[in-house]
């Protein structure tokens, strides 16, 4: 099977599903590169290089540079969703959402609710997280835990490239508004990816490791992360299970609780801040929902209370590792012992 | 084994895409002696469990690898020599051998990267394993419904000593093209055929699984002359209703871990063998577009309602070829007593405690059975 990046892996989704459906079309800012200087119009395809190639194929009328004005494209977008196109508009950093958030949870997120159902908005807002890229505190965030917050979106957030393929795939072919958050910092990384299409139910967890000892529920990039501690615990003889749930909404409490109900124990490493985060919302549904099966305190693994520093060796001590997830598994062995 | 000589037990390699496995379990304690074909330890891949056998006789001298070690392909599991070695002599051994030992580098896109030749305009992948001037009768393995290439990694090291391996991925599977046509058990069969004249295959021995069985039943009565012998292994195609007909509409069905789990863990007699990655790659293999249609369509066409419309029981005792059947005594699919009230020609094998994927289950004993059979008619 081919080898793609997970830059490749979005570049290709959003080719073949424009191939398929030409009610698809995209916009964002400098999305074709280079606006208005003919011969190099698509060199850029984006400040992330994920778009790159559409314009050339699909031409100025399905992809569309917009201004510097998120709550207009977006609205735009969520308009043009209600008229029957489905817009994939790309919000170039989720830290920009404050900008153009009325347009995701007061529109998009309600027009099939308020419609009576007569209509809804297939729309997709691809977008990027995650801190590492010496970015700073206003471009590095990991937002997605007050997307989650809002009736009526839905959140996914590929860990891998196979992972983003499917699970855009699946986005763009859904007909209610869906955040697609993109890491940063997982762009590079490769792994086969089949050149088919495919698509990735929503709400289905994957089980990213198995074993018996402790159960860590991670996301995006931080998936990565807990594998180094599982590697590094698993020479010590604790097994851990890693559980991806790919999407905070749906979730797939099944498989949490599947998973919690085998182990006893449970970490989740979450790259958002701490507080009302998707670790405290899986947190508060295993108490309430698998409290006997815990054999000790649920713990969590999260960035700081604080924005994101801008010196480098404070980026790096901000961001949630391997070296602190390894702390919470053993702690968590610790206490029931 | 002579008396003066001391043997690696090496790690294994199973399938084309196993880089490491970890040992599981020893099954012998050092000290112990050991012939040819004992069971040694439990590896894990990512797939399944297996057992790795010892070749030789003597005696288990020292276990290197540990229980959980997770070892690259050919790392040193452990060594066998006779009693009159000095441990001195062992110690020396592994220690030359940890020095030397480099793990097989896997390079991108050259192990693992299937072949793919075009056969009545799809484009089907197939792997090709065995010396470069083996002179023995190639192997063509077909696998089964929602099966691919890898069912038989367990298979494949052990024939390609001396021959060439082919593992073919039938149309609408693996990385094969994921479209049938009107018909679909013809387009299986044509395509079968197709590979064995493509490849100038002039005499091959056919080896298939479940519903490849009933392909390679029906590409014997075809082309009888390529076929060396033919090896049916918890074959359709032999009876007019499918036991475990349910199982069809399941694994169609199961777009999900909980639905998928359940479903493959009925082709096995132990079912804690599905693992982790043996799921994943079934729902990969699953999401693909146009396997479901192409999975129903097969369903359909071979074996609607719980019955079974292609059958080739009675054909195959006009057939020239020496013919196997081997099942697994616990198949809950395809009913092992299908393999009852065989024509004299065929030579039946039940395996004990192995559900309808032996060739995975018991893959040692299963190696044997057909090696043995090779052996008897070349």
């Amino acid at each position: 099977m081919p080898i793609k990046s997970y830059r490749q892996a979005i570049n290709e989704t959003l080719f073949q599903e424009m191939r398929r459906d030409e009610r698809i079309v995209i916009m964002g800012e400098d999305i074709a590169g280079g606006a208005g200087t003919p011969g190099i119009e698509d060199a850029w395809g984006g400040p992330l290089g994920v778009t790159a190639g559409l314009v050339g194929e699909f031409g100025r009328g399905r992809v569309l540079d917009t201004p510097i004005s998120e709550s207009g494209f977006i609205g735009a977008a969520a308009g043009a969703a209600l008229t029957g196109l489905r817009p994939v508009a790309e919000l170039m950093f989720v830290d920009f959402l404050g900008v153009c958030f009325d347009m995701i949870y007061n529109q998009a997120a309600k027009f099939r609710y308020m419609f009576g159902g007569t209509g809804g908005a297939p729309l997709v807002i691809r977008t990027t997280i995650g801190a590492g890229m010496r970015t700073g505190a206003q471009h590095s965030q990991s937002l997605y835990s007050i997307f989650t917050h809002v009736p009526g979106l839905k959140c996914v957030m590929p860990s891998s490239a196979y992972e983003a393929k499917g699970l855009l795939t699946q986005a763009i072919r859904d007909d209610d508004p869906v955040i697609f958050f993109e890491h940063k910092m997982l762009y590079d990384m490769s792994e086969d990816v089949p050149d088919e299409s495919y698509t990735i139910p929503f709400g289905e967890a994957n089980f990213a490791r198995e074993g018996d000892d402790v159960t860590i529920v991670a996301l995006s990039r931080m998936v990565h992360i807990a594998g180094q501690a599982a590697e590094a615990l698993a020479k010590d003889g604790i097994e851990c299970e890693i559980i991806d749930p790919r999407t905070t909404s749906p979730l797939d409490t099944d498989s949490i609780i599947e998973s919690v109900e085998k182990t006893g124990r449970l970490v989740i490493v979450d790259e958002d801040t701490p507080r009302c985060s998707f670790a405290t919302d899986v947190a508060a549904l295993v108490a309430d929902e698998a409290f006997g099966a815990l054999k000790a305190p649920i713990k969590c693994v999260n960035a700081p209370h604080s924005p994101i520093p801008f010196a480098p060796e404070l980026e790096d001590m901000y961001i949630p590792d391997a070296a602190k997830v390894e702390v919470a598994v053993r702690a968590a062995l610790e206490a029931s012992k | 084994m002579s008396n003066n000589q001391i043997t690696p037990l090496i790690m294994p390699k199973w399938g084309m895409s196993m880089v490491t496995g970890k040992v599981v379990d020893w099954l012998v304690e050092e000290g112990a002696s050991i012939a040819t074909g004992d069971e040694l330890a439990e590896v894990e891949t990512d797939k399944i469990v297996n057992v790795v056998e010892v070749q030789g006789n003597g005696i288990l001298r020292r276990r290197v690898a540990k229980e959980g070690d997770e070892l690259p392909i050919g790392a040193l599991l452990g060594v066998i020599a006779d009693a009159a070695m000095q441990d001195s002599e062992i110690d020396a051994f592994i220690e030359k051998f940890q020095e030397n030992f480099v793990p097989e580098e896997v390079e991108e896109g050259q192990t693992n990267e299937p072949l793919s030749v075009e056969v009545d305009g799809r484009p089907l992948s197939y792997q090709k394993a065995g010396p470069e001037d083996a002179e023995g009768t190639p192997v063509l393995f077909i696998h089964g419904f929602g099966g691919d290439s890898s069912s038989w990694m367990f298979n494949v090291t052990d024939l390609a000593a001396s021959r060439a391996v082919y593992t073919l991925d039938m149309p609408g599977h693996g990385g094969s093209a994921k479209e049938l046509g009107p018909d679909p058990f013809e387009t299986l069969v044509s395509a079968v055929s197709g590979f064995i004249e493509k490849l100038e295959l002039a005499q091959i021995h056919l080896i298939g699984h479940s519903l490849g069985a009933a392909v390679a039943m029906a590409v014997a009565v075809q082309k009888p002359n390529n076929i060396a012998s033919l090896t049916i292994v918890d074959a359709a195609g032999l009876s007019d209703t499918l036991s475990g007909g349910s199982y069809i509409e399941e694994f169609i069905k199961a777009e999900r871990r909980k639905d998928m789990k359940p479903a493959l863990q009925k082709l096995f007699a132990n079912p804690s063998l599905v693992s982790r990655e043996m799921i994943n790659e079934t729902l990969k293999y699953k999401r693909i577009e146009g396997v479901a249609e192409v999975l129903t369509a097969i369903a359909r066409a071979v074996f609607p309602d719980g019955k079974q419309i292609h059958v080739f029981r009675d054909k195959l005792e006009a057939l020239p070829m020496p013919i196997t059947a081997i099942w697994g005594a616990e198949d809950q699919l395809t009913n092992p007593e299908d393999a009852q009230g065989m024509p004299e020609n065929v030579r039946v094998h039940i395996i004990d405690k192995a559900g309808h994927m032996p060739h995975m289950e018991a893959a040692p004993q299963f190696n044997k059975i057909v090696s043995a059979f090779f052996k008897s008619i070349e």
